[in-house]
């Protein structure tokens, strides 16, 4: 299991790092003949069932109103690899006259399959670097209110309870709400990030002021103030460093709420914005049940937030239960 | 006179939010220590033994009164006061980072004071409390006790200070483990001043020159240990001396009517309702008795005496 979540997101970043030579086309090349096309089959084995070279036939609209389409078998062409192309040096490429589609296209011709890639480094990084944000927010204020106590605990603490007491959703859409629709894709991007961070550190805080509340008063740490080590030193050496165990449990566990965080803002327009791919945002198309019944691919995004999620969750179970075993 | 307590009261109050009636774990202490002079500090569970400790460290604050160390407020004194008095803790299972090697936890005190010679130090001092080379670097969670408790040890004296405080650095260990470090405490004791605390009266008595008793937050007597083994001043002295350890509780000449429970605290005399001599006046706590003796003074608080 723990292998096969770890393959999952290795695969995942991997796309996501390397898109530009993995999508075979750009994540806004648009192609007006081939709405909604479906997914190309690859023809691997010739009719008598020998492994050959794979090759694609071409689609043919044959229904421009309800967009179905047929193979049109009198042409093919070969699945080019390692191979540059009018968008780079790509991976697999085949001539324009035929489209490899792996995941079909949407509403406006656009490659599913490059848009997913696309999507997935913004998808991804959006929970990195919010995780990272918020664990940076979470460690700070924990450790300040664990190690001073007092006034700045409980100021801290009472924070915390009024930012977790607000249901983080409507939380989110009123920080989305204090800024303007309409900015550019960067800020917005970074502005997503802000408001997941800003919503997520509270628990961790918490739960770093809790543990380093209860190894402050462990001997060592008070033998490390009693021989003038600076608070900075003993924090860091003495009281984080057992908290590092749960914070990398936790980080895997608080990525995916941050993935499906930024998806439920894209879904509801008020994430990234067309035509900047993320996963949120792809999955917005998918809203009405004709699209989902006649054009499933629409919903492939939806699959990799699935697994994407389901991965870090199991990976983060594996953990506790590895650490358990060790003891 | 090196380390100085003057009318020291610590209280508890709770925290920040929930505050409550002050605790006093410490009433109106005041006693000296000299320059290499041992002074063994004797009290039981809950006597406030810790507390004084952490005190001399400046874990704790006075609430009332001031500590002087060769004549100056400990807490004038900035990072310097570090180096000038260290402490052993009494439980060595938590005395030591457990991610430390053992050469990385002596060392880590001169590092953090900017030491040069740090390497020719540590050496030295970890072969001063017998710890072999094999065990140098080892990490600090892979050592027995009695081990811990050396490499505590060698890393309270890394800094060569003015005044070690070694609180209960026995209580956790095996008996035979326990003298062995005794023997460590009496071999080392005559380098710098050494404060000795223990709720055991016979460790106690090996160790230091001057003990004082403790009970239920207050100085009950002051004596030079020699002095004291012959002929306790206070009747919890004696109640002390009549009761140590032997071999089968059925010869206990004493019984402890009362204390294990939570000790008197109030206004009287902490000992008063075991105290033979029990009076009206032990209500209110007695004023402070000089007795002079052939090598000092000796300092009792009883009303037997006024
Ligand atoms: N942080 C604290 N808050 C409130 N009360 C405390 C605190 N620390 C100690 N006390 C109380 O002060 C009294 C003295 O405690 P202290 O730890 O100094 O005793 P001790 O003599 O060292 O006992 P022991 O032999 O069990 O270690 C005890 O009654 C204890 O309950
Ligand atoms: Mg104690």
């Amino acid at each position: 299991m723990k292998y096969l979540a770890l393959g999952i997101l290795f695969t995942f970043f991997l796309l996501a790092i390397f898109a530009d030579f993995i999508a075979p086309y750009p994540y806004d090349l648009q192609n007006r003949e081939a709405p909604y096309h479906p997914p190309t089959r690859v023809h691997i084995l010739d009719s008598s069932g020998r492994l050959i070279h794979p090759y694609v036939h071409p689609y043919r609209l044959v229904n421009p109103i309800f967009k179905t389409y047929k193979e049109d078998k009198s042409q093919k062409c070969k699945v080019e690899f390692f191979t540059q192309t009018p968008y780079g040096f790509k991976l697999f490429y085949t001539p324009p006259r035929c489209g490899v589609y792996l995941l079909g296209t949407d509403k406006l011709g656009r490659d599913v399959f490059s848009r997913l890639v696309y999507g997935a480094r913004i998808s991804l990084s959006v929970g990195l670097i919010g995780v990272g944000i918020t664990f940076l927010l979470g460690i700070l204020f924990g450790s300040l209110a664990g190690y001073y106590g007092g006034a700045i605990d409980a100021a801290v603490m009472r924070l915390t309870e009024v930012l977790m007491s607000i249901p983080a959703f409507y939380l989110m859409l009123t920080l989305r709400a204090i800024f303007p629709l309409d900015m550019p894709s960067v800020a917005v991007f970074f502005l997503i990030i802000f408001i997941l961070s800003f919503v997520g550190w509270a628990g961790l805080a918490r739960v770093i002021r809790g543990l380093i509340l209860s190894y402050r008063s462990y001997e060592y740490v008070l033998a490390a103030k009693t021989y003038g080590a600076s608070t900075f030193r003993i924090i860091f050496k003495h009281i984080l460093p057992n908290t590092y165990f749960y914070l990398i449990v936790s980080a895997t566990s608080a990525i995916p709420a941050y993935i499906l965080g930024e998806a439920s803002l894209s879904l509801l327009g008020l994430g990234i914005q067309e035509p900047y791919p993320s996963w949120g945002n792809m999955l917005s198309e998918a809203r009405s049940l004709t699209v989902i019944t006649f054009f499933p691919w629409i919903l492939s995004p939806g699959v990799a937030i699935f697994l994407v999620v389901v991965a870090f969750n199991i990976l983060g179970d594996t953990l506790v239960s590895d650490k358990e075993k060790i003891g | 006179m090196l380390l100085e307590l003057k009318n020291i009261s610590v209280a508890y109050f709770g925290s920040f939010l929930f505050k409550r009636k002050p605790f006093f774990a410490l009433k109106n202490i005041s006693f000296s220590v000299n320059y290499r002079e041992s002074v063994t500090i004797l009290g039981e569970s809950g006597s406030g033994k810790t507390t004084l400790g952490r005190l001399t460290v400046r874990l704790v604050k006075p609430t009332e009164g001031k500590v002087f160390l060769k004549g100056r407020n400990i807490f004038s004194y900035g990072k310097e006061y570090t180096r000038k008095v260290s402490m052993v803790f009494q439980n060595p299972r938590e005395a030591l980072n457990p991610r430390y090697s053992v050469w990385e936890a002596v060392e880590e005190p001169l590092l953090v004071h900017g030491i040069k010679n740090r390497k020719e130090i540590v050496e030295k001092v970890l072969t001063s409390v017998d710890i072999e080379e094999k065990l140098w670097f080892r990490k600090t969670y892979q050592l027995s006790g009695g081990q811990k408790q050396r490499v505590a040890i060698a890393r309270a004296l890394a800094l060569n200070p003015l005044l070690i405080v070694a609180d209960e650095p026995t209580s956790a260990l095996d008996l035979s483990v326990a003298y062995e470090i005794l023997e460590l405490f009496k071999k080392l004791k005559h380098k710098q001043s050494l404060i000795f605390i223990t709720h055991d009266v016979r460790m106690g008595t090996k160790v230091g020159e001057k003990i004082i008793i403790l009970l239920g937050g207050r100085i009950l007597e002051i004596s030079p240990v020699k002095e004291f083994l012959e002929k306790p001043l206070h009747p919890y002295g004696v109640f002390l001396l009549n009761n140590l350890p032997v071999e089968s509780p059925y010869k206990r000449k004493g019984n402890l009517k009362g204390m294990e429970l939570e000790t008197l605290r109030d206004e009287g005399c902490p000992f008063r309702i075991n105290c033979p001599y029990n009076h009206e006046k032990c209500k209110l706590f007695p004023p402070e008795r000089i007795v002079k003796v052939e090598n000092g003074e000796r300092r009792v608080w009883c009303w037997i005496y006024i």
